[in-house]
């Protein structure tokens, strides 16, 4: 390819193909691999009479993290995922950043998927790592699974875990179940929706 | 779509800065490696990068290692897949859709850059666009022309070669183990593959057929013996690799001090999986070793957390007697880290001999030190004499915790009376039940190849190792990759309870200890069938 048509591509970008697809036997497997980005859904949710552990090592008792006049943003991930936690935990911070002038300030939480390797000292450190202020929570496995069965966010093995963000504005009935990766800009978009 | 300064790439493009070479020096592609694991150049300045169109990453997230993994292979997980990124996949066409043509050094860039695929469409958003000088895309090119292009060794067109190693100085149970459940586990499989062989060969189902044909091989063992002093193993290792190299090191017992061979695997980059070694030199930030656990240092951390919460005021006196060896130094350590944490500072140390401890010496012991809690890391026959006639039953201190990793109370003969009512005896494994088979799914296997006389833990840990092996390879088929053997086992040894000699195991990326916990129990638990669970503890 020439020099000229490469900076041709870069500044210009290219339009992508749209032609028929070819006789794929794999055509449903694929789409269900790519199914769009995000899912976004309104779910009430009983938060579970639980006790989890903060990065301080902190009791932290659900039903006062959420209460129901707390606005909150509850994210779930683990320390040693390289693939969308990072993502998930930059996204936040951008999303707190683009937020910071907004009348209602949403309080955030992580809640970790891997208690057996995320001690409250291990959290402090992934926090610290992001520069990330807020709450993350893990505690004894049962207790942890069991939380996230009622938020939903249970999938067996780490393996199956999702990228999922669950926003409620004070005194809401229903919070907004956002599923998938997606831009801060978008998150915020979403959030002041929920606040009205 | 943001886009960094691409004017500068395509500058540096026209100038035929960026050219394909063939046979880049070494230096460029080890500057590639390092941006590729660690997003850091080597003047430590680190790359900017954007995700989701519009979030900054830290180097430790953008780092291609994170999603394309070690290997090179790719990963799919949270919903999130990366693609196989190793010099064979990346600069040939794809044979499978998403069909697309062959990179080059340009279109890779602009990949990388700017998000756009070797087909022209848009790479998916979960890619970062990254901002990378001239030097960058030279390097990373140079890496990635390397990454995954040579095969792996221990690997032959009808062999895999594997090997154990066992050190003349562990104890004989393990040893005696290792060897026998290794040989007779290789033996077993070697006749299976055979048969499967022939069933694919003769299958209607010919893809399937085809991939497991060609991902079978015969497994071929070699013990490497370790003789004298462990300054004289790594020399050892390396030789028995140059006679012969291995795709992988299984199982083995090197008594308490693995680190010698745990470098080795890091050196090597040989997989190293589920060693018996008692106190490994394990730890998560090394890639090659995988570990059953911590050992004497997880055991010494659920201690210190148990006084800790065991409603006794923070300033008691807690002695721990213990023996001149390393493992139970570095146990003391880890012990002190974890009473600071919760500001128990009152707790100190006293090596005795390897000498069976007499009643005497006990009582004389209780006597000046008087301590309110006694933790005691010592062969059971010296911790019984505790309980001996001449020592006061009131002098007994109130707690007196021991540890798995130095006593082996279940091999022992234990008297009932104070001494095993005061004890809290630190256990990792699945609890042995009245009328039960203490691990089910090894022993039912042991029993089964009439090797039900070998040690019970032992014996299991080797078995699992082996089905560890087995395991990893089935996911793995014909990509004889080293490092695609570790990450396929990150996911798969997470959750589902594979091995029955732990309660509980986990793994993940990057993690490589797979049980975190041990019980607290009372020592006449263990005697008896066991009714309660006793207190788990994860510190």
């Amino acid at each position: 390819m020439s020099s000229v048509s490469v900076i041709a591509l870069l500044c210009f970008g290219s339009a992508s193909a749209s032609e028929p697809p070819a006789a794929d036997p794999h055509a449903a497997h694929r789409k269900m691999m790519s199914a769009p980005d995000t899912k976004i859904e309104h779910v009430a949710y009983d938060v579970p009479d639980i006790s989890l552990f903060d990065s301080s090592g902190r009791a932290a008792h659900l039903r006062d993290v959420f209460a129901t006049d707390r606005p909150v943003i509850v994210n779930f991930i683990f320390s040693t995922c390289t693939t969308i936690c990072p993502v998930l935990t930059s996204t936040t911070l951008q999303l707190q950043q683009q937020l910071t002038d907004d009348a209602v300030q949403p309080n955030y939480v992580s809640i970790s998927i891997d208690p057996d390797y995320d001690s409250s000292d291990v959290l402090r450190e992934y926090a610290r790592r992001y520069g990330a202020d807020w709450t993350f929570l893990t505690g004894p496995p049962d207790d942890v699974m069991n939380t996230l069965r009622a938020f939903d966010a249970y999938r067996g093995n780490k393996v199956n875990h999702f990228a999922l963000t669950l926003m409620r504005s004070g005194n809401a009935e229903q919070w907004t179940r956002v599923e998938g990766l997606t831009s801060a800009q978008k998150l915020a978009r979403i959030w002041r929706d929920t606040s009205l | 779509m943001p886009r960094f300064s691409l004017v500068l790439v395509a500058v540096s493009l026209t100038l035929g800065v960026i050219t394909p070479c063939v046979g880049e020096p070494a230096a460029l592609a080890d500057e590639g490696r390092q941006i590729y694991r660690t997003a850091i150049r080597s003047d430590g300045s680190s790359l900017r990068a954007l995700v989701q169109n519009d979030v900054p990453l830290p180097p430790s997230a953008a780092a291609c290692v994170n999603c394309h993994r070690r290997s090179g292979y790719g990963i799919s997980e949270g919903g999130s897949r990366s693609r196989n990124l190793t010099a064979p996949a990346l600069f040939e066409p794809t044979t499978k859709p998403p069909i697309r043509p062959a990179y080059d050094d340009q279109t890779l860039i602009r990949a990388i850059v700017a998000g756009i695929a070797a087909d022209g469409s848009e790479l998916h958003a979960n890619m970062p666009r990254y901002e990378l000088s001239a030097r960058d895309a030279e390097a990373l090119t140079a890496y990635l022309r390397t990454l995954g292009a040579n095969p792996a060794p221990g690997v032959s067109a009808s062999e895999l070669t594997i090997a154990t190693v066992i050190a003349k100085g562990a104890p004989a149970a393990e040893r005696d183990a290792v060897e026998t459940v290794l040989q007779r586990f290789v033996e077993l499989k070697n006749a299976q593959i055979r048969q499967e062989s022939e069933r694919a060969a003769a299958s209607d189902r010919q893809y399937y057929g085809r991939s497991w044909q060609r991902a079978f091989r015969n497994w071929s063992l070699q013990v490497w013996t370790l003789t004298g002093p462990t300054s004289t193993w790594r020399e050892q290792l390396e030789s028995y690799q140059t006679a012969r190299r291995p795709f992988a090191i299984v199982s083995g017992t090197a008594g308490p001090d693995w680190s010698q061979v745990h470098d080795f695997c890091e050196a090597n980059e040989v997989p190293c999986l589920l060693p018996l070694s008692r106190s490994p030199k394990s730890n998560d930030a090394d890639f090659y070793s995988l570990y059953y656990s911590t050992g004497a240092l997880l055991e010494a951390r659920v201690t210190a957390n148990h006084i800790a919460h065991a409603g006794i005021p923070s300033d008691v006196k807690i002695l721990v007697v213990h023996e001149d060896n390393d493992a139970s130094r570095a146990a003391l350590g880890a012990f002190q880290d974890e009473l600071e944490k919760h500001e128990f500072r009152n707790a100190s140390a006293i090596q005795v001999s390897g000498r069976k401890l007499s009643s005497r010496k006990w009582r004389a012991l209780v006597r000046s030190e008087q301590p309110d809690v006694l933790v005691a890391w010592l062969p059971v026959s010296s911790i019984s004499t505790l309980g001996g006639r001449s020592i006061d039953e009131l002098s007994i201190p109130q707690h007196v915790y021991t540890a798995n990793a130095f006593s082996d109370w279940l091999a022992a003969d234990v008297q009932q009376g104070v001494l095993s009512k005061r004890i809290r005896h630190v256990y990792p494994y699945s609890l042995p039940r009245e009328g039960l088979v203490q691990f089910p799914r090894e022993q039912v296997w042991l029993k089964h190849q009439g090797l039900a006389d070998l040690d019970p833990v032992s014996a299991s840990k080797a078995l699992y190792a082996c089905r560890v092996l087995g395991m990893g390879l089935a996911d793995i088929q014909s990509t004889f990759s080293r490092e695609y053997l570790l990450e396929s086992l990150e996911h798969a040894l997470d959750g589902t309870q594979l091995t029955s000699v732990f309660p509980r195991t986990s793994l993940g990326p990057n993690q490589r200890i797979l049980s975190r916990g041990a019980y607290v129990v009372g020592l006449a638990q263990i005697q008896d069938g066991v009714f309660a669970i006793p207190e788990w503890i994860q510190p």
